[in-house]
């Protein structure tokens, strides 16, 4: 195993066991991810996303495989890191009548960190000014605010967040995302655990998506969607005489609102057609995949029971 | 471990809930003592003015019989010649002031087999409860989670919160039985009754006994707690242990459910000793007239548990569920 992963498991797996029989949550799982930069953690509801990070945390044991969290063996060797580690697992699990402060306080008393790092968590949340308010006063937004400033108690080098932005006001999503991002280019390694594709995509430089507890696919985030447009739009003034100009080039094109989709990986090949045919461009724009659709194919595929292929990554 | 054991006891200090509790184990041992203290008091001359008075009515309608009885003898079952001497005889009595002022004395040893184990019942009833919701809130609300976040080693963590419930139950359980004893022996002072030397060391002795059973007992509410995940589940099985228990102890153990049964063990660790009644077989045909005569061990009529029986008793099983809540505590996942 390279020393330059944070984090690495491999063939986890995890069964609860209950009065209908076993249900296996997470089944021979490989996470490896690399130090520093964020990286993101897709799945659908119930894929294993947050038994994992359970798992890697030491709050449920793995049924078998190993774990390790910079390069130490979890959880046999968990008190060795724990205090490099912050997380936010699932929802924000504090005591609901002490307030946000003395949560803080007894948690960052816990590790011995003075007091006034709960200051300058508090601040950095934006939770100044209500961090005396019982807890259960907090929308989930300040919830949130508070579970993140928990997390910057031992100033960590790993940050494992699940669901960061759930219950966020647009802005703050804003200001975690970059808080998220400035603490990935400060050298932090962030796992980042989210359902809003198009902000991993933004923050993210690699991810791993997984479904039903597999491995789905893994890798950085260009490759995942792919890193050149298979299509164009393309934006004409006369639309019916530009299809039937590319068509007669033996390109496929399909009519949009705004003009005509045409499959290729050529730009430079559809505006030769266009211009043969004295017809000008007003538009041209690379349609690239998008993690989104990269996701959805992923997770349907697996679903439907298919083998997949990610490009660029495991599988 | 002591910088753990300070975050679990700022936590304790900081939970309202058990504030509550730890002011109604101070409060309802000093309303104890109120009360015995009341029930006790000296003999006042109003009291002394209150009995004369009522000695005054009673000897008033002895008077009044006798009239009525004068009259009309033959009512009271006299016949008239003799009525003079009968009605005097037959309704007249001694009527003594003294009478109506009965008034029990404060006697420290009566104490220790009365209200002394009372205070260490209710005390040792307040710290479970405590311990119960100590550690029931931190599963209730998800915090345990948070906190293993931070300090991974579980066992530690389990250890410092159990002796920081030890060490509250402790603390509360000297202050009470102090409150109590010391409140007691001031009055018992103040009255001119110096209770004897013997007496004072079997009070420290059964306040020492009482005070290792309100730590057990709040050690076991947060242990049995910390394994079955729930205040309500806690109070429940504490609830149907102490129902459903007895009975099936008496189911199974007919000649012998008492010698098992919490309350009895609890009785004789903190009194030093216990006994009750026990049917002798059949074939022992002895009349027995007092209970501790026999003809032998086999035939006795009185069972005994001692102090160390029922310590025994107690440490196995706190021991039992304190290791099968720590284990429980290192292994299952957590929510």
């Amino acid at each position: 195993m390279s020393d330059q992963l944070v984090i690495e498991a491999t063939g986890l797996r995890k069964e609860f066991r209950g009065r209908k029989g076993t249900r296996v949550a997470v089944d021979d799982l490989d996470l490896a991810v690399p130090a520093g930069g964020v990286h993101g953690f897709l799945g659908p509801n119930g894929s294993g996303k947050t038994t994992t990070i359970r798992m890697l945390l030491g709050l449920a044991r793995a049924t078998r495989g190993e774990m390790r969290l910079f390069g130490q063996q979890v959880p046999a060797h968990l008190p060795a890191v724990i205090d490099r580690v912050g997380a936010v697992v699932e929802s924000p699990k504090f005591s609901p009548h002490f307030s946000g402060r003395r949560n803080l306080l007894l948690l960052s008393r816990s590790i011995g960190a003075p007091d006034r790092q709960v200051d300058q968590a508090i601040e950095t949340v934006g939770l100044t000014g209500r961090d005396r308010d019982r807890y259960k006063s907090y929308s989930l937004g300040m919830k949130q605010r508070l579970a993140i400033a928990a997390t910057l108690l031992k100033d960590p080098q790993l940050l494992i967040l699940d669901e960061p932005t759930n219950g966020l006001d647009p802005a703050g999503i804003r200001e975690i995302r970059e808080t998220i991002r400035d603490l990935g280019a400060r050298g932090v390694t962030v796992l980042l655990s989210s359902h809003i594709l198009a902000e991993v995509q933004q923050v993210c430089t690699s991810a791993t998506i997984i479904g039903n507890g597999r491995l789905l696919a893994s890798g950085k985030v260009d490759d995942l969607v792919g890193g050149t447009a298979a299509a164009y739009a393309v934006t004409v003034p006369d639309q019916a005489a530009a299809r039937r100009a590319l068509t007669d080039a033996g390109l496929a094109t399909t009519p949009t609102e705004t003009g005509l989709r045409v499959e290729s990986d050529d730009p430079a090949r559809i505006t030769r057609t266009l211009g043969a045919a004295e017809i000008w461009l007003t538009g041209l724009t690379p349609l690239r995949r998008d993690l989104e659709s990269v996701f959805l194919e992923l997770t349907e595929a697996d679903t439907l029971g298919q083998h997949t292929t990610a490009p660029g990554g495991a599988a | 471990m002591i910088r753990l054991l300070r975050v679990e006891l700022t936590r304790l200090r900081w939970r309202r809930a058990v504030l509550l509790l730890v002011a109604a184990a101070i409060v309802i041992p000093t309303i104890i003592l109120a009360a015995r203290a009341y029930e006790t008091r000296p003999v006042s001359d109003a009291d002394r003015a209150d009995a004369q008075e009522q000695a005054d009515v009673e000897l008033g309608f002895q008077r009044e019989q006798i009239e009525r009885c004068l009259q009309a003898p033959r009512q009271f079952g006299i016949a008239p010649d003799n009525a003079e001497r009968q009605c005097e005889r037959r309704l007249s009595y001694p009527v003594d002031p003294e009478q109506y002022l009965y008034r029990e004395q404060l006697r420290l040893d009566s104490e220790l087999s009365g209200a002394g184990l009372a205070v260490v019942a209710v005390v040792a009833v307040l710290m479970l409860l405590a311990g119960t919701t100590y550690v029931g809130h931190d599963w209730g609300s998800g915090s345990m989670s948070n906190q293993l976040l931070f300090e991974s080693r579980r066992l530690r963590v389990w250890g410092a919160k159990a002796l920081a419930v030890g060490l509250l139950a402790l603390g509360v359980g000297l202050v009470a039985l102090a409150v109590f004893w010391g409140g007691l022996l001031a009055f018992a002072q103040a009255r001119d009754l110096d209770p004897s030397g013997q007496v004072v060391t079997d009070v420290a002795q059964q306040a020492g006994r009482g005070l290792a059973m309100i730590v057990a007992a709040a050690v076991g509410g947060y242990a049995l707690t910390t394994m079955v995940r729930s205040t309500v589940f806690t109070i429940g099985v504490l609830f149907g242990v102490s129902v459903a228990g007895g009975l099936l102890f008496g189911a199974l153990l007919p000649d012998g459910a008492l010698r098992f049964e919490p309350a009895t063990n609890a009785l004789a660790v903190v009194k030093g000793e216990v006994t009750w009644y026990v049917e002798p077989p059949a074939d022992c045909a002895v009349v027995v007239y007092d209970m501790t005569t026999t003809d032998s061990d086999r035939c006795a009529t009185q069972a005994r548990l001692t102090q160390r029986g029922g310590a025994v008793y107690y440490g196995v099983l706190l021991l039992a569920l304190g290791s099968a809540s720590a284990a429980s505590y290192r292994r299952r996942d957590v929510p």
